[in-house]
C-alpha cells in the first residue's frame, strides 16, 4: 500500500551555515590580507599575538574550515534533502554539527594567536579542539547517512557519493593525523617522529586538499551546475566515472608534497606517478562542468551565478593540470619552497573554492528569502573585482616564486652563489608582494560587497523556515514500480549500506589501536651521532613551535649544490628522529635554519631576536623583543621528558627528575656568554631556551667548532 | 618507515570500503540507467503537489 | 532565449523545418497545428522547462492516432496485461515509449503529474526507454494516460508483445569482477613500486616482506573470482575438444599464479601478481567493451510486436467489446477498423474490404477483397469498418506460421575457423616450448632454472593478442557502426559479415522509398483540369489519392467540392465549378469495362470524359544505383526478391547491370526464404537486407539478416542487425569494413607474436625477472589495445 507523505525540508540550518560562511569568509580574508601586508610591512606585527607566525595558521584555519567548510555544508544540507526528497536526518544533530563546527572556529580564533598549536599545517588545532572536531565530524556522519538511509529517491545522485567520500574519509585522516600524547591542556606531542611524522602530516595535508577542498566542491558542482544552468551535466555517465576514478587515485597522491625531502625515492616516485595520473579524471569533471552549459553560453551572459562557476570551474581545472605539474620532481625541484605553491593554493582556494562558494550564495539565497537578488549589478561588480582579485594575487606570485628560485640556484662563473645573501633574494621579490595584497584586497572587497547584497536580499526577503514537500515513501514506490518488485529489496538496501558503514568505522577503530605499536618501534635512532635534545633545547624547540617559525623557516636542505652551498650538508632522515612534531616547513619566506646551529654567536642570536634590521638590514622578519622579557615556564618540563620517553626517546630513566636543574645549568651558560658582551639577561627568560635551540639544531651529524 | 604500513593498510581499506560501496551500488541497479537522475534532479516542484496520501 | 524560437525557418516544438503554412503562437512559430497544440498545453501548465532544456525536444506525430482508437484500453481484461500492481486506488503499470530520445522527454514524462493529477508517479528508465507509472483509479485511467502520452507525440507501444515485458535478472557478475580486479590490480601495482624504483637503495626487509604478502592476498580474489571465467570456458572447451583463446589464457594465469606463490614462499622473489592482475584487468574490460550491445534496440522480435493488443468482436445482439487477440477464437465475429493490422486469418462479411498487404508480401498497393473471400492475417483495412469472422487463432496463422519454422544452423565464417585454428597452434607451440627449455635445463641438471624457464614461457605467452585485441576490435567497430545508424547484433556477425559473397534485397520498403511514389499522367489534362482532379483527390484517404496529392502538392487550394462520393475500392467523384470529376477504376469513371490498360493505374474522367490515367511507381533511394555498382566492383552478387508485381522489371534491369545478379517478382515470404536456402545450399554466404514481416523468414533463414528501419526503434522483424534507411546506401562499406576488421586483428597478432618472441626469448634462459615481466607486459598489452583501436577508428572514417 502506497503511503504519499509529507514532510519539509529545513532551510534554517541552510541559513545558518551560509551567514556563518559569509561572516568567516570575511574573517578569514582579513586575516590573510593583513598576514600579506606584514610580509611588505614587518612594522605590522603589532603585539606577540599578532605576528606572522601566529596569524599565517589562522589564516589558513579560517578559510579552509570556517570559509569553506561552513559553505560545504551549506551546500550539502541544501542539496541532501532534496536529492535524497527527506528531511535531515535529525535536527538536533544537525544544530549540534552547527554550533559544534563554529565553536570549534571560535577556538581556533582564540588559541592560535595565544601560540597554542601543533605546528601541523591545516592541522594546528591542538588536541582537546582536535577531539571536539572528531566529534563534530562523525555527527555529521550520522547526519549524513541517516538522511541517506531515510530517503524517498531510490537513486544516489553522484552528488551524494562525492559527500559520503568527504565525510568518510576526513574522519579518518584527521584521526590519524591529530594522534598526539598531551603534555598539558595546551600541549601536546605527536606520536610520529621527524620523517614519519612529515609522512603522516602530507599525507594528511594532500588528502584534505582532495577531499575537503575537492571532492564536496565537486558533489555540489554537480547539483548546483545543473541547477543553475537549468539542464542536465552533460553526461551523467561521465560524472559517474570521474567519481570512481579520483577516490580510488586520490588517497596515493599524498608524498609528492616532499619531494626531494628526506623521503625514499620510491614513496616520492609514487606520490608523482598517482598524481600525475589524477590529472585525467579531473580534468573529466572539468570538462563535464563546461560542456553541462553547451548551448546555453547565451544564458552565461545574463546570469552572474553562472559566470561565478564557470570562472570557479576553469580554475579547478587550471589547479588540478598544476598540481601534477608541481609534482614532477625537476618542476618541484623550482617549485618548492617558493611563493609559486602560494598561488597554486590560492588559485584553488579563490578561484575553485571561493567562486563556487559565491555562485551557490548567489543562488540559493533568493530561493530561501524567497526574493529576486537584491542587486544583479553589485553581484557582477562582485564578479569582476573578485575574478581581478585572483589574477592580481596569482601572477605576481607565479613571478616571485620564480624569480626567487632562480636568484637561489644561481652561481657566478667562478662556482660561488651569485647571491649568497638569502635576503636579496627576498627584497628582490618584496613588489610583488605588494602586488598580492592589492589582488587580495579586491577580493576581499567583492566578498564584502557580496554579503551586503545577500544581507540586503535576506532582510527584504521573506525567509521559508520550512518548505513543504511530498514523497511516496521509498518501500512503497519500490513494491509498485518495479516490475520484480520484492518486498525485501527494501529491507535487503538497508544491510548492505549499514556493512560499507561498519567496515569503515571498524576500520578506523583498528587503526586507533594499531598505530601506537607501530610507532614505538619504528623510533629507533639510525645515526649513532643524533642525540635527543636536552630539556633547554626542548623548551626552546617549543617556543620555535609556538611562534610559527615553521611558516617561514623550513629546516630541510635538499640535495641540490645551490642548497648545499647555502646551508650546509644536505638533511639526513635520521637527524629528526626525535623530533615530536617535524619542523621541515614548507615555505621560506626566510632561510632554512636546520644548520644553523653553531653558524652565529649567541650574541647575534639575541640582537636579530630583539630587532632583525639590526642585524640583517632590510629583513621583514617580526621582532620578538618579548621573547627577552617572559620567563620560561619550567612547570611542564618534566612532564615533557616522561612523554618524550613514552614516545621512545632515550633519555635515562629518571631522567625527568633532574630535568630542570640541567635546563637552569645549560640556561646558565648561554646568559654568561651573553654578559660576555655586555647584554644582561637573566638565564629564565625563554630567548635563552631559543637560542640554545638554534645553537643545537643540525650540529648532531656536523662537528662542533 | 613503518608508518607507512598503516598508511598503506588504511589506504587500503578506505579503498577497499569504497569498492564495498561500489559493488553494492552496481549490485542495486544504481547506474542502470545513467541519464534519467541527471534530470530528475532539475524537478524542485515534487511531482506530488495537490493531491493527498492515498 | 532559446535558439529555436530565434530561428524563423524551424519549428519551435519539433525543430522540423517550416515549409507551407506556418503556425504563430505567442511569437513562436510551429510547423503544424499539432505542435501548437501541444506546446499550448505544455506552456499552460508551465512546463516550458520542457524547451530550455534541448531546444525543440518535441516529437512530430506522423500517425495522428484516433483517440477512439485506443478505448480498448477500458477493457479491464486488457488493461490488466499491462498493470504490474493493482489496489482499489493505486494501480502500477509501464509503458514502453520508443520516441523517448532526449533530457526534455525525461523531464516532461516525469511530471506527468501536472498533466494528468491522478499520475501519483512516473519514472523513467532512459536506457530501456521505459516509463513507469503509479496512478490513483479514482482520478484517471490507463486509458486517459495512454491518451495524454500519444497525445504529447510520446505514443506508448500497445502491440501484442508490449505486455509480455521480459525483464531479464540483470548479471552484474563481470562488472563485479571488473571492480575486484582493477581494485586489486591497482594496490598490487602500488605496493611493487618499490620492487621499481628502489635501484639499488634497500627497502626495508620488513616492509618488503609485507608489500609481497599483501600482494598476495589481493591477488587471491582476482585468481578465484576474476578470472575465474576463463578457467570455466578454457574448461568447457576442453570437454568439447576444441582450444578456445581461453586455454592458453588459463595456462598462463594459472603459471603465473603458483609462480608467485612459490617465489613468495621461498622468499627467492616478489613473483608476477602485478602482472597477472593486470592482464586479467584489461583481458575482462575487453571483453565488457566487446559485449555493450544496444540495450534499447531489439533484434529478436515476433509477430506479437505487430498485432494489435485487442480486437473488437461482435457479441450477441450486435454489441461490440473488445477483447484481447489471444481470445479469438474460430468462427468469433470481429469487427475491423480502418488502419487496423487483422490478427488472424478471416473470412470477409462485409462487401468488399481494401486490405492493404504491403506488411507481408511488399505490395505496396492494397488489393480488393469481395465478400466471402479470405484475409491473412497481417492485412491492414483500408477505409470503412470491415466485419469479418475468424476462421484461426492468433497463433496458428499462415502469418504466424512463418515465425515457428527454426533459425537455419549457420556455417561458422572461415574467420572463426581461423582463429580457432591460430590460438590451437598457438598454444601447442607455447607448451612445446615450455617443455622443450624445461628438459633442456634440466639435462643440464639446474632444475630450478628448468621450472623458471617452462612457467615464465606460460607467463609470457599468456599476454596473446587475440585475448585482448578482437574484442577491443569488434567493440569498436560495433561502437562505431553504431554512431552511423547501423546496429550490429554482436561481434560474430561482423566475421559472417566479412564473409558474405551474395546480397539479397527486398525490394519494396527496402531499397525503394516507403512512402514516396512517382505518379505520370498519361493522357490530356490542362494545367486547371489537373489543379481540380489534384483536389477531389485530396478529399480521399486511398493510398493512390494520397500519392496523386503528395506529387502536385503546389496544386492544392481550398476550392469548393460539392457532393463528394468515395466509394472504397472503386474511387472518389466531386463536383467543382459544375464539373464532375470522378478517380478511380476504369469502369467506376466511365461506366464500361477497361481494355488492355495497365492495371496499377488510376483513371480520371472530367463530365464522363475520360480524359487519361495515372501510373504510379516506386521510386528508388537515391543511392542505391551506386550501391549496386560498387558491389558489382567488389564482385558480389545481388539479389532483387519483391512481393510487388513486375512493373519497374525494366527501371531495375538497368540499376543493376551486373552479370551476377537476379530479380524476381510476385514473391511470396516462403518463395523468398526457400531462394536463399538454395544460394546457401550452393555454398553462398548469404546477406538478406528486407524490411517488413514479409522479409522475416528470409531474415533468418540468411547468415546474416539486415532489417531496413525509417526509424530504429520502430518494429522490425528478428534480425542479427537493424540499418537505418539512410544508411542501408552504406551496406558495402559495411562489408569492407569488417574485412579489415578481421585484418587489424591479424596484424595485432603478428605484432603481438613479436612481443613474445622476445620475452620467451628471456623465458627460456630462465631469467625472466618479475620487473621485465611487469615491464614487457604493459607494454604489450595496452600498445596492443591502442594499436587495434586506432587503426579500427581509422578504418572506420571511410563509413562516415
Amino acid at each position: 500500500m502506497m503511503k504519499l507523505e509529507h514532510f519539509s525540508y529545513d532551510n534554517r540550518i541552510v541559513k545558518n551555515f551560509a551567514v556563518a560562511t559569509m561572516v568567516w569568509g570575511i574573517v578569514g580574508m582579513l586575516v590573510g590580507l593583513i598576514a600579506a601586508l606584514q610580509l611588505s610591512y614587518p612594522a605590522l606585527n603589532i603585539s606577540e599575538y599578532l605576528t606572522f607566525g601566529r596569524l599565517r595558521p589562522l589564516h589558513t584555519n579560517a578559510v579552509v574550515f570556517a570559509f569553506v567548510g561552513n559553505g560545504m555544508f551549506m551546500g550539502i544540507y541544501y542539496s541532501l534533502q532534496r536529492l535524497c526528497k527527506s528531511r535531515m536526518y535529525s535536527d538536533f544533530l544537525s544544530n549540534f554539527h552547527f554550533w559544534g563546527w563554529q565553536s570549534i572556529i571560535v577556538s581556533a580564533a582564540i588559541t592560535l594567536p595565544l601560540g597554542i598549536t601543533s605546528s601541523k599545517e591545516y592541522a594546528e588545532l591542538e588536541w582537546p579542539i582536535d577531539i571536539l572536531i572528531a566529534i563534530v565530524w562523525v555527527v555529521f556522519t550520522i547526519n549524513l547517512f541517516g538522511t541517506i538511509l531515510k530517503r524517498r529517491e531510490k537513486h544516489l545522485y553522484v552528488a551524494i557519493w562525492f559527500y559520503i567520500a568527504t565525510a568518510v574519509t576526513v574522519a579518518i585522516l584527521h584521526i590519524v593525523n591529530s594522534l598526539a600524547i598531551p603534555v598539558g591542556l595546551f600541549k601536546s606531542y605527536s606520536v610520529f617522529a621527524g620523517v614519519q611524522d612529515a609522512l603522516v602530516q602530507w599525507w594528511y595535508g594532500h588528502n584534505a586538499v582532495a577531499f575537503f577542498l575537492t571532492t564536496p566542491y565537486l558533489g555540489l558542482m554537480y547539483y548546483y551546475l545543473p541547477k543553475a544552468a537549468n539542464r542536465p551535466v552533460y553526461s551523467y555517465r561521465l560524472s559517474i566515472i570521474h567519481f570512481w576514478a579520483l577516490i580510488f587515485l586520490y588517497i596515493w597522491a599524498g608524498p609528492h608534497h616532499l619531494l626531494y625531502t628526506s623521503l625514499p625515492n620510491w614513496a616520492q616516485s609514487l606520490g608523482t606517478v598517482f598524481s600525475i595520473m589524477l590529472i585525467a579524471p579531473s580534468w573529466g569533471g572539468m570538462i563535464n562542468g563546461l560542456l553541462t552549459l553547451r548551448g546555453a553560453w547565451d544564458r552565461v551572459r545574463d546570469d552572474v551565478v553562472l559566470k561565478f562557476y564557470v570562472v570557479a570551474v576553469t580554475a579547478y581545472g587550471m589547479t588540478t593540470f598544476e598540481g601534477p605539474l608541481l609534482s614532477i620532481k625537476s618542476v618541484n625541484a623550482i617549485s618548492h619552497f617558493t611563493d609559486w605553491t602560494i598561488a597554486h593554493a590560492h588559485l584553488g582556494a579563490l578561484g575553485w573554492n571561493g567562486m563556487l562558494t559565491f555562485g551557490i550564495l548567489y543562488w540559493l539565497i533568493p530561493k530561501l528569502f524567497n526574493r529576486d537578488l537584491y542587486s544583479r549589478k553589485l553581484a557582477n561588480i562582485h564578479f569582476w573585482i573578485g575574478t581581478l582579485g585572483i589574477i592580481f594575487y596569482v601572477i605576481p606570485l607565479y613571478f616571485a616564486g620564480f624569480t626567487q628560485s632562480l636568484m637561489w640556484k644561481q652561481f657566478t662563473d667562478e662556482g660561488v652563489l651569485k647571491y649568497p645573501n638569502f635576503l636579496e633574494t627576498v627584497i628582490q621579490i618584496l613588489p610583488m608582494y605588494y602586488w598580492r595584497a592589492v589582488g587580495g584586497t579586491l577580493f576581499l572587497t567583492g566578498t564584502i560587497i557580496m554579503t551586503y547584497n545577500l544581507y540586503k536580499t535576506m532582510v527584504l526577503g521573506v525567509f521559508i523556515k520550512e518548505e513543504p514537500a511530498s514523497a511516496p515513501a521509498l518501500s512503497s514506490q519500490e513494491n509498485h514500480s518495479e516490475h520484480d518488485g520484492h518486498w525485501h529489496r527494501k529491507i535487503e538496501r538497508r544491510p548492505v549500506l549499514l556493512l560499507v558503514l561498519c567496515t569503515i568505522v571498524i576500520l578506523i577503530g583498528g587503526v586507533v589501536e594499531m598505530v601506537p605499536t607501530f610507532v614505538i618501534k619504528s623510533n629507533v635512532p639510525t645515526i649513532s651521532s643524533v642525540k635527543p635534545y636536552t630539556p633547554l633545547e626542548l623548551e626552546g624547540r617549543d617556543i620555535y613551535v609556538r611562534e610559527g617559525c615553521y611558516t617561514c623557516h623550513s629546516q630541510m636542505i635538499r640535495p641540490f649544490r645551490s642548497e648545499t652551498e647555502r646551508y650546509g650538508e644536505y638533511s639526513k632522515a635520521g637527524e629528526f628522529v626525535y623530533d615530536h612534531p617535524f619542523q621541515w616547513g614548507s615555505k621560506r619566506t626566510g632561510p632554512d635554519l636546520h644548520r644553523i646551529g653553531g653558524k652565529y654567536p649567541n650574541l647575534w642570536h639575541y640582537h636579530h631576536m630583539i630587532e632583525p634590521s639590526s642585524m640583517s638590514p632590510g629583513s621583514i622578519m617580526p621582532a620578538y623583543p618579548f621573547l627577552a622579557e617572559k620567563d620560561l615556564n619550567t612547570k611542564l618540563t618534566a612532564k615533557k621528558i616522561r612523554v618524550m620517553q613514552q614516545l621512545g626517546v632515550p633519555y635515562p630513566e629518571g631522567f625527568d627528575k633532574i630535568a630542570v636543574a640541567e635546563l637552569e645549568k645549560q640556561a646558565e651558560l648561554i646568559s654568561k656568554d651573553l654578559e660576555k658582551a655586555q647584554i644582561q639577561i637573566s638565564s629564565k627568560k625563554e630567548m635563552v631556551a631559543l637560542i640554545a635551540y638554534m645553537q643545537r639544531l643540525g650540529t648532531d651529524i656536523k662537528p662542533k667548532n | 618507515m613503518h608508518v607507512i604500513i598503516v598508511l598503506i593498510i588504511l589506504s587500503i581499506l578506505i579503498s577497499g570500503g569504497f569498492l564495498v560501496a561500489f559493488i553494492w551500488s552496481v549490485k542495486k541497479g544504481q547506474f542502470d540507467d545513467d541519464v534519467s537522475p541527471s534530470v530528475r534532479i532539475l524537478n524542485d516542484k515534487e511531482n506530488f503537489k495537490n493531491n493527498d496520501s492515498i | 532565449m532559446n535558439a529555436a524560437s530565434l530561428n524563423p525557418t524551424v519549428c519551435y516544438h519539433c525543430g522540423d523545418h517550416i515549409i507551407a503554412k506556418k503556425v504563430e503562437f505567442e511569437n513562436k512559430l510551429f510547423c503544424c497545428d499539432g505542435c501548437k497544440l501541444v506546446f499550448q498545453v505544455i506552456s499552460s501548465n508551465d512546463l516550458c522547462k520542457y524547451y530550455d532544456i534541448t531546444d525543440s525536444p518535441g516529437v512530430k506525430d506522423p500517425s495522428n492516432v484516433i483517440r477512439s482508437a485506443l478505448s480498448f484500453l477500458d477493457e479491464p481484461e486488457i488493461a490488466d496485461k499491462f498493470y504490474n500492481f493493482k489496489s482499489a486506488d493505486l494501480i502500477a503499470f509501464s509503458f514502453f515509449i520508443p520516441n523517448m530520445h532526449c533530457a526534455s522527454c525525461i523531464w516532461l514524462l516525469e511530471n506527468l503529474n501536472k498533466l494528468d493529477a491522478g499520475v501519483l508517479i512516473s519514472e523513467v528508465h532512459f536506457i530501456k526507454k521505459k516509463v513507469s507509472i503509479n496512478f490513483d483509479p479514482h482520478v484517471t485511467s490507463l486509458r486517459k494516460i495512454a491518451e495524454l502520452l500519444s497525445f504529447i507525440g510520446y505514443h506508448p507501444d500497445l502491440s501484442l508483445g508490449s505486455t509480455k515485458t521480459i525483464e531479464k535478472e540483470k548479471n552484474y557478475s563481470r562488472i563485479y569482477k571488473i571492480g575486484v580486479a582493477g581494485f586489486c590490480f591497482g594496490n598490487i601495482m602500488l605496493l611493487s613500486f618499490p620492487e621499481y624504483f628502489s635501484n639499488q637503495e634497500i627497502i626495508d626487509s620488513t616492509l618488503a616482506k609485507l608489500f609481497t604478502v599483501l600482494n598476495l592476498a589481493l591477488a587471491i580474489p582476482v585468481f578465484f573470482y576474476s578470472a575465474s571465467e576463463f578457467f570455466l570456458n578454457a574448461f568447457n572447451s576442453f570437454k568439447q575438444k576444441v582450444i578456445n583463446m581461453d586455454v592458453p589464457i588459463s595456462i598462463g594465469i594459472l603459471a603465473m599464479f603458483l609462480r608467485s606463490i612459490w617465489e613468495i614462499s621461498t622468499g627467492s622473489g616478489p613473483g608476477y601478481l602485478d602482472s597477472m592482475t593486470g592482464l586479467i584487468f584489461f583481458m575482462l574490460i575487453g571483453r565488457f567493451f566487446q559485449d555493450r550491445t544496444f540495450k534499447w534496440l531489439s533484434f529478436e522480435r515476433d509477430y506479437s510486436s505487430y498485432f494489435p493488443i485487442s480486437v473488437e468482436k461482435y457479441g450477441e445482439s450486435e454489441s461490440i467489446k473488445s477483447i484481447p487477440v489471444e481470445n479469438v477464437a474460430i468462427n468469433d465475429v470481429l469487427n475491423i477498423k480502418n488502419q487496423e493490422i487483422i490478427p488472424v486469418d478471416v473470412l470477409l462479411i462485409s462487401d468488399f474490404a481494401n486490405i492493404d498487404y504491403s506488411f507481408i508480401t511488399g505490395e505496396s498497393f492494397p488489393v480488393e477483397v469481395k465478400r466471402g473471400e479470405k484475409i491473412f492475417a497481417g492485412g491492414k483495412q483500408i477505409g470503412t469498418n470491415i466485419k469479418v469472422v475468424a476462421q484461426s487463432i492468433v497463433s496458428k496463422s499462415y502469418l504466424t506460421s512463418l515465425w515457428n519454422k527454426q533459425k537455419a544452423q549457420k556455417n561458422i565464417s572461415k574467420y572463426q575457423q581461423m582463429v580457432h585454428k591460430i590460438s590451437s597452434n598457438f598454444i601447442i607451440i607455447t607448451l612445446l616450448i615450455s617443455l622443450v627449455s624445461f628438459v633442456f635445463w634440466y639435462l643440464n641438471n639446474d632444475f630450478n632454472r628448468a621450472i623458471n624457464a617452462m612457467t615464465s614461457v606460460l607467463v609470457i605467452a599468456c599476454a596473446c593478442a587475440l585475448a585482448l585485441s578482437a574484442p577491443f576490435t569488434f567493440g569498436n567497430i560495433l561502437q562505431i557502426l553504431g554512431k552511423s545508424k547501423m546496429y550490429l547484433k554482436g561481434n560474430e556477425v561482423i566475421e559472417d559479415i566479412a564473409d558474405i559473397n551474395h546480397i539479397v534485397f527486398d525490394k519494396t520498403g527496402t531499397i525503394t522509398e516507403v512512402n514516396q511514389t512517382e505518379v505520370a499522367f498519361v493522357g490530356e489534362l490542362s494545367p486547371l483540369e489537373l489543379r481540380l482532379v489534384v483536389n477531389v483527390a485530396n478529399n480521399s484517404n486511398h493510398p493512390y489519392s494520397k500519392s496523386i496529392v503528395s506529387n502536385f502538392s503546389n496544386l492544392i487550394a481550398n476550392i469548393e467540392v460539392n457532393d463528394l462520393k468515395e466509394i472504397f475500392g472503386n474511387g472518389i467523384q466531386g463536383n467543382i465549378h459544375g464539373k464532375t470529376i470522378k478517380i478511380g477504376k476504369h469502369d467506376f469513371v466511365v461506366k464500361e469495362p477497361s481494355g488492355l490498360l495497365p492495371t496499377n493505374a488510376t483513371f480520371v474522367s472530367i463530365d464522363n470524359e475520360l480524359k487519361g490515367y495515372f501510373l504510379f511507381h516506386n521510386k528508388f533511394r537515391n543511392g542505391i544505383e551506386k550501391l549496386f555498382k560498387r558491389l558489382n566492383d567488389k564482385k558480389i552478387a545481388i539479389s532483387v526478391l519483391s512481393g510487388d508485381n513486375d512493373t519497374e522489371l525494366g527501371s531495375l534491369n538497368e540499376m543493376l547491370m551486373g552479370a551476377n545478379s537476379k530479380i524476381l517478382f510476385f514473391q511470396k515470404p516462403e518463395d523468398k526464404r526457400s531462394y536463399i536456402q538454395k544460394l546457401r545450399e550452393k555454398g553462398e554466404s548469404v546477406m538478406m537486407v528486407g524490411d517488413g514481416l514479409n522479409d522475416a523468414g528470409a531474415l533468418l533463414e540468411s547468415n546474416v539478416g539486415i532489417a531496413v528501419s525509417e526509424d530504429v526503434n520502430n518494429f522490425v522483424p528478428s534480425c542479427d542487425g537493424i540499418i537505418d534507411a539512410k544508411a542501408l546506401i552504406k551496406i558495402d562499406k559495411v562489408i569492407t569494413y569488417s574485412k579489415s576488421g578481421i585484418n587489424i586483428i591479424i596484424a595485432s597478432f603478428i605484432l603481438s607474436l613479436v612481443y613474445n618472441v622476445i620475452g620467451i626469448g628471456f623465458a627460456v634462459t630462465g631469467n625472466l625477472s618479475p620487473v621485465i615481466a611487469a615491464i614487457l607486459m604493459p607494454i604489450s598489452t595496452i600498445s596492443l589495445v591502442l594499436f587495434t583501436v586506432f587503426l579500427s577508428t581509422i578504418a572506420g572514417r571511410k563509413i562516415k
